[in-house]
């Protein structure tokens, strides 16, 4: 509808205004998604084999495989009822309120971009690797971080069909590099390149790492919820959200299983544990200079897919706060030439490099702040699926997709986050409490300085009926 | 000198570059046109 | 009648969006930094004393099988490389015996709670401006 020109907008005319461009389809809705998260499967969940070994890490696989189908239904249904660049933001904004919508912007702004410098890391840590190989162990990391984040910042600035399109291109190749890298081990020859029988141990620490383990497991899928992100810039949201979330989470459950077979009966547990690019080195194990370079490609395309979203999902999070002043208003301007929020992305950019290059040693630390954030927002994904059918029963309001099951999937997912904040817990508790003192410390901020400046009544958007019971 | 140590120099060059152009794009950007206009998006509008 | 908020001020926005930003790495590496000191610390305070030689560990000494021997050396580990990452444990029944336990039940189920309760106070008056504050709270259907 508003398809203003930037030539119109320069005079100012009051009655004209800009929004953000409506061009995707559900082919960037699936990129955005699985692209922020299949880095996931080239590093992170391996993380998990360091608490519960091989057998902990498929448990994980599959107990967050669950949560997130959860989640997956949940935000459908929400999502395909409010479409906004806030995602589950402006969701949390128009169901539970103001403080708990500052919450979840910050879960969403926090999580994506420390997921951004944990893939910067990644692709530092990939030319190392490589750079040694060819004879120059000493590399240093930082220029190559610095390039990472400023290259992805630079075409998100310049327009989200281009980014997003390549985003659909390089993602296609990762997930490819991991089915070629699955038949090139002859899975179905065990013991011929494959180890598993004489390579796995029983759970290291017990069951409780494997309880453990389920912390790391949340790599395999953590930013799947991000399609949501996009919901102001698709053509049609009711449609292409679902589908684009749907089918990205199918292909996200193949390559987590992919992975874990293929790399746990190659490596040992301890080594896996710990390994910031484990499917490059399942590819060096399994000899192939071709599937090396082939992996080599997959994982960085992985990484810079991921960087990619995150830096789109987060600027739309951090756009919309600011668009409703629950940050400073500056950040809620829209670029009239390339129709993105640019002060936003300009604005974390710098969180990004400085994270990525003061953690770039401690990757699985990094990781754990993302998760964290992830975790908060799951937890009140489950109270906001409640309030939603209680406010605006069923039949109410048109919703585009109505999930099966409530209450349950409800139940089920604040029980599985439980556990997996006691599995944060183990090993990370200091983690876990420093990030809480954070949002804590930013609530207050809110609650007590912040929300002044916020209109009330306009934050509310959608054009439902009156809340039932308020 | 090393090859690796040429490309160090290049990426440092070019993310300098790059941040430069977004940063003079923006001042730019919010010199030529009005702050109102700039904000003027709504949420979930179609 | 809407509540009309105050007009935030160029040097404000900074201040605030700078504030978050000190809140951010203030909460999240002070821990981290904290730690850190304390681990060289400790590590510093017995190897003054005593200099034993270190013994070159060997895969036996590190429990591991042929196979799991041929894997580290494929991926060229030493058993000296690769003992620390075997010997790096987790100690998860110190984390259960450990009272943080409770304080971090306590303070992730408050945090919850109050979050939930002042967003449903400041969402009554969001509601009420939106939807006109006639009395007849809850009869909006």
């Amino acid at each position: 509808m508003t398809t203003t020109t930037t030539t119109e907008g320069k005079a100012g005319g009051g009655a004209q205004h800009i929004s953000l461009r409506k061009v995707l389809g559900p082919v960037h809705v699936w990129a955005l998604g699985v692209g922020i998260v299949l880095v996931g499967e080239f590093t992170g969940w391996n993380f998990s084999l360091a608490k519960g070994g091989a057998w902990g890490a498929l448990i994980a696989c599959w107990y967050i495989g669950l949560l997130y189908t959860c989640v997956a239904m949940i935000d459908s249904e929400v999502t395909s009822t409010v479409a906004a660049a806030g995602g589950q933001y402006t969701q949390a904004k128009h169901i539970i309120g103001p403080l708990m919508a500052f919450n979840v912007g910050l879960y969403l702004v926090m999580a994506y971009t420390m997921l951004e410098a944990s893939n910067a890391i990644v692709v530092g840590d990939l030319l190392k690797s490589f750079a040694g190989e060819t004879g120059y162990p000493d590399l240093d990391v930082k220029p190559f971080i610095v390039l990472t984040i400023a290259v992805l910042a630079w075409l998100n600035y310049r327009g989200v069909y281009a980014t997003l399109t390549v985003n659909f291109v390089i993602t296609a190749i990762a997930f490819a590099s991991i089915i070629v890298l699955f038949f090139s081990v002859s899975p179905a020859s065990p013991g011929k390149v494959l180890l598993h029988r004489e390579l796995f141990t029983d759970l290291p620490y017990g069951w409780i790492g494997a309880i453990g383990a389920l912390q790391f497991g949340m790599w395999y899928y953590l930013g799947i919820e991000g399609t949501c992100q996009a919901a102001e810039e698709v053509r049609s949201a009711g449609r292409s959200i679902p589908l684009g979330t749907m089918s990205g989470m199918i292909t996200l459950l193949v390559a987590a299983s992919l992975t874990w077979y293929v790399a746990s009966g190659l490596m040992p547990w301890q080594y896996l544990g710990q390994a910031y690019t484990p499917l490059y080195d399942a590819a060096k194990l399994t000899g192939g200079g071709a599937l090396q370079a082939i992996m080599f490609i997959g994982t960085l395309f992985a990484a810079l897919a991921s960087a990619n979203g995150c830096i789109n999902d987060a600027s739309r999070s951090w756009f919309s706060m600011g668009r409703d002043r629950y940050m400073p208003e500056w950040f809620g301007a829209v670029h009239p030439r390339y129709r993105t929020p640019y002060r936003a992305i300009l604005f974390l950019i710098p969180i990004a490099v400085v994270f990525a290059l003061l953690f770039y040693t401690r990757l699985d630390l990094v990781i754990g702040f993302s998760i964290l954030s992830g975790l908060l927002g799951y937890t009140f994904m489950s109270f906001n699926m409640m309030r939603f059918r209680k406010l605006w029963p069923l039949g109410s309001i048109h919703r585009g997709y109505v999930h099966p099951f409530h209450p349950w999937t409800a139940i089920i997912l604040l029980l599985l986050c439980t556990t997996v904040y006691f599995a944060t817990y183990l090993g990370y508790s200091d983690m876990l409490l420093s990030i809480m003192a954070f949002y804590i410390a930013a609530s207050v901020w809110f609650a007590f300085h912040r929300y002044k400046y916020v209109k009330r009544g306009d934050q509310f958007t959608m054009p439902w009926p009156r809340p039932k019971g308020y | 000198m090393n090859i690796w140590v040429l490309v160090s120099y290049g990426a440092w060059a070019v993310s300098i570059l790059l941040f430069g152009w977004m940063i003079l794009d923006a001042l730019a950007v919010g010199k030529q046109y009005k702050e109102d206009f700039l904000m003027s998006s709504r949420e979930g509008e179609e | 009648m809407a509540y009309q908020p105050p007009k935030q001020g160029g040097a404000g926005q900074i201040v605030d969006s700078l504030l978050i930003l000190v809140l951010l790495f203030l909460c999240l590496l002070l821990p981290f930094e904290l730690k850190k000191k304390f681990a060289e610390e400790a590590a510093a305070a017995p190897a003054a004393g005593e200099q034993a030689p270190v013994k070159e560990p060997t895969w036996t000494d590190l429990g591991q099988n042929a196979t799991q021997v041929q894997q580290w050396e494929k991926l060229g580990k030493t058993p000296a490389d690769a003992k620390g990452l075997i010997e790096t444990e987790f100690d998860f029944d110190k984390d259960l015996r450990s009272g943080w336990l409770w304080i971090t039940i306590a303070v992730i189920v408050g945090y919850f709670f109050l979050l939930l309760r002042i967003s449903d106070r400041e969402y009554r008056e969001v509601i009420a401006e939106r939807f006109g504050n006639d009395g007849r709270s809850g009869d909006g259907r």
